[in-house]
């Protein structure tokens, strides 16, 4: 993946040649003089699992609505698979798999019946059909309740009928809307699971969270706050970007100032980022190249070390930085 | 490829799988509209009663007896539940509502009838509705032509009664006459005079028929041809003859000529065929000359409100498809499944077809259902063939289902849509030929009418029910042609709807 605005991040996997399968162009959306989001610069490769992230009422689901071209951009222009999204050909959208915020299908079906009507959307025939809804009933757990009408179903199973329905035609491009909001940690797991062995498949998820952690799992992400994108990359990259490098952080019982403000001057540390006696984190260019030197020098000060560690602090506060610093 | 057919037929599974999902609404929606139909038809009266009628009698008889009038005898076109004479009473039960009408009768019909004028029946009623009311008229003016009709036959009768017993003078007066010219001009003269007592006995008697014809009937029975104008011609009959045996007897020195005696005679001969002509008259073809006979060349006639029937099934079958099919497309619009349309491979047009598909199976099933209901229960006739019933309900349905989808696609939600639709029914019940006939409203109201489905579908049911065919093809031909316009501008909408973003 690229990043256009306001900084580029560039990662080694997946594949970056691949055309993209969304490309946003100075995509702008403006509603009643007011502009939604502007200046939006995206592109997602296949077998990517791209997260839009940031807080509620931030703008994500707005984007990924003009990404699908369910709303018309002012300017500029959304392309799913190198074709405008608003004028997709037929065969293209039967190539999206799409899961939306709220249960959009009829509550008063079963989901048996539920997923059939969607299937014949797409054009299933019976016989594949009853396959998929079978294998897609057992893996989102609803095998015992494919009889249930869909009013009935708990919100966790509903989401999970849902996801099924736009699995159902094995799409290329799966697009879920806050799939894990308001369910609980092994269903989230289990969707996550989910979602990586669909980009395993060279297939590729893009979804919107305000779970900022879940970042984490993502092979690339857009951070959005107040319909920008505030930074993106892969989950590494942002957490560089929001630190100006790695973290590494060294415990030392006899660690003072002075030697505080010797290892601070080493050519491969940035900058001390927090201190206290006995204790302190160092922001380097490269934790694998500057850890051993690290550890060396502290040494030679008569400071025995006790831990060094690579800090893996958490995407919360990686977002509010990188957003005090861009937003 | 079936890929499409299997993608039309999606929007249609859901129509089904809910509709037999609630077997309780497949209930209602069926045995609902028959029940309603069932009601109108069994309950339902089309002021085929009589007004219930107070007859308020004078103080005291008229004086003329041909025009002494029981309460009792006013029950042609009315149902007298009361006589009575005390008026205010009447008066009160009539506020009260308990009677339609009160009638009173004149005090004295034959003074105003002497004054050459009519005697004035009053009638009071206490009703708002206007239909009512025309009916109340139509039903009070057909009694009083009755009660007319009644007194002028009586009064033919009795007049047809005394002639027989002036026929009896009359042929005394005839033997007289026979001998005249024999005897003695003093046997002469004796004859004449008998002759001339009878003659005057005659038209004395026939001047009381004659007052008493024209108290009861009034100057109108002086015209030719009624019984005051027999009459008239009578006397001046007698009269003629009763000069002839004056001027006789003025005669005295000679014998009556053999011609003036058979002139008398022969005047007497044509006195007794009149007599026995008038004695032969039929009161009743006297009292009323013209009689009507009616022939309908209809090949059915329906019984009483079953004639509402096609029309209150176009009704409700529009109704029940135009809501079903505006709430189907608002309701897709709530739950965010326009969402799912628009990123699916399916086509509008395919999606549009596959929403027809399962409604025309819905309701078609449905209307169906009521349809036979009701041919069976009320046996009602299908003239024009099942084929033809099954043809017409098909294109009046997809005519109602396409106006449905229209209204779904220019409202925003599923309450204006409902509130769209009873606009409809509204409009249907007030100009769609069921409270007034089509023929009543005015042009422009007549047009805006045919642009309801439920107009031209109730004119198509009644013809194939009914008639067997059509008296003229408006009201197909404007059927077929809304449904053309409503399908086409459906599809576009939808078309648009999709492509709104």
């Amino acid at each position: 993946m690229t990043l256009s605005t306001p900084d580029r991040v560039q990662s080694s996997t997946p594949d970056q040649t691949a055309a993209p399968v969304i490309e946003l162009r100075d995509l702008r959306l403006s509603y009643a003089g007011h502009d939604v989001f502007s200046g939006l610069n995206l592109n997602v490769t296949p077998g990517q699992v791209y997260g839009l992230i940031g807080p509620s009422g931030g703008g994500k689901t707005t984007i990924l609505r003009a990404v699908l071209g369910l709303l018309r951009p002012t300017d500029g222009e959304a392309l799913l698979f190198g074709q405008p999204s608003a004028a997709l050909p037929r065969a293209h959208r039967a190539r999206v798999g799409y899961v939306p915020q709220s249960f959009t299908l009829y509550p008063n079906l079963t989901v048996g019946e539920n997923l059939d009507f969607v299937a014949g959307l797409y054009g299933i025939g019976w016989i594949r059909r009853r396959r998929r809804i079978r294998d897609l009933l057992g893996l989102m757990d609803l095998a015992e309740h494919h009889r249930k009408l869909a009013r009935n179903l708990s919100g966790g199973m509903q989401r999970r009928l849902q996801l099924a329905a736009a699995l159902l035609h094995e799409p290329a491009l799966l697009v879920v809307d806050e799939p894990t909001a308001g369910i609980d940690p092994i269903l989230r797991a289990r969707f996550w699971d989910e979602f990586r062995a669909i980009a395993a498949e060279g297939r590729t998820v893009v979804f919107t969270t305000q779970y900022v952690n879940e970042a984490e799992l993502c092979d690339y992400v857009a951070l959005v706050a107040d319909g920008r994108v505030v930074a993106e990359g892969t989950p590494t990259a942002l957490r560089r970007l929001a630190y100006g490098g790695d973290v590494v952080d060294i415990s030392a019982p006899d660690l003072d100032w002075a030697a505080v403000q010797r290892l601070a001057s080493l050519p491969l540390v940035s900058t001390v980022e927090q201190a206290s006696p006995g204790w302190v984190r160092l922001i380097v260019e490269d934790s694998a190249r500057a850890t051993p030197g690290l550890i060396r020098e502290t040494e030679e000060m008569g400071c025995h070390v006790e831990r060094v560690a690579t800090s893996e602090s958490s995407f919360d506060e990686v977002f509010t930085r990188l957003v005090k610093r861009y937003a | 490829m079936l890929s499409r057919p299997i993608r039309t037929v999606a929007p249609a599974s859901v129509f089904v799988g809910e509709l037999f999902r609630q077997p309780w609404l497949l209930f209602i929606v069926i045995l609902g509209p028959f029940l309603i139909l069932l009601l109108f038809v069994v309950g339902a009266r089309v002021y085929r009663d009589f007004p219930t009628t107070i007859i308020v009698e004078p103080a005291q008889a008229p004086g003329t007896p041909a025009l002494q009038i029981s309460g009792k005898e006013l029950d042609n076109f009315l149902r007298v539940v009361d006589v009575t004479k005390d008026r205010d009473a009447a008066l009160a039960r009539l506020r009260r509502g308990e009677v339609k009408l009160v009638l009173e009768l004149p005090p004295d019909p034959g003074a105003a009838v002497a004054r050459g004028q009519q005697a004035q029946i009053t009638i009071s009623t206490n009703e708002i509705d206007p239909l009512a009311n025309s009916f109340f008229t139509l039903f009070v003016e057909s009694q009083i032509a009755e009660l007319n009709r009644q007194v002028i036959e009586r009064t033919a009768a009795q007049t047809r009664d005394n002639l027989g017993r002036l026929r009896a003078d009359v042929d005394r007066a005839a033997l007289l006459l026979d001998g005249l010219e024999s005897g003695s001009v003093q046997e002469q003269r004796q004859r004449l005079a008998e002759a001339s007592r009878q003659l005057a006995d005659v038209d004395a008697a026939l001047g009381q028929v004659q007052q008493a014809v024209r108290l009861a009937v009034g100057p109108v029975g002086s015209i030719a041809g009624t019984p005051l104008g027999e009459l008239q011609r009578l006397r001046e009959r007698v009269a003629r003859l009763r000069d002839e045996a004056s001027q006789l007897d003025a005669q005295l020195a000679r014998a009556p000529s053999p011609e003036e005696a058979a002139r008398m005679r022969q005047d007497v001969a044509q006195l007794q065929q009149v007599l026995a002509q008038a004695q032969t008259t039929n009161p009743t073809v006297l009292s009323a000359p013209f009689a009507a006979t009616v022939t309908n060349v209809a090949p059915y006639v329906p019984e009483g409100t079953n004639y509402f029937l096609p029309g209150v099934l176009a009704l409700v079958v529009q109704h029940l498809a135009l809501t079903l099919a505006a709430v189907s497309i608002a309701r897709d619009r709530r739950l965010g499944v326009l969402d799912l349309y628009r990123l699916s491979p399916a086509s509008p047009v395919e999606l549009l077809l596959g929403k027809y598909l399962g409604l025309i199976l819905m309701v078609a099933l449905i209307a169906a259902a009521i349809t036979g209901l009701a041919i069976v229960a009320l046996q009602l006739p299908v003239l024009g063939g099942l084929p033809w019933l099954a043809s017409a309900l098909f294109v009046f349905v997809l005519t109602a289902l396409a106006y449905g989808f229209g209204i779904g696609l220019l409202t925003g939600s599923e309450e204006s849509a409902i509130q769209v639709a009873m606009l409809v029914l509204i409009a249907s019940v007030a100009f769609g030929g069921l409270l007034a006939p089509l023929e009543q409203l005015t042009k422009p109201l007549l047009a805006v009418a045919y642009l309801l489905p439920v107009t031209s579908g109730k004119v198509v049911l009644e013809a194939v029910m009914y008639r067997g065919y059509f008296v003229n093809w408006l009201a197909p031909a404007v059927l077929v042609l809304l449904l053309l316009v409503a399908f086409v501008l459906s599809f576009r909408l939808f078309g648009r709807e999709l492509a709104q973003r």
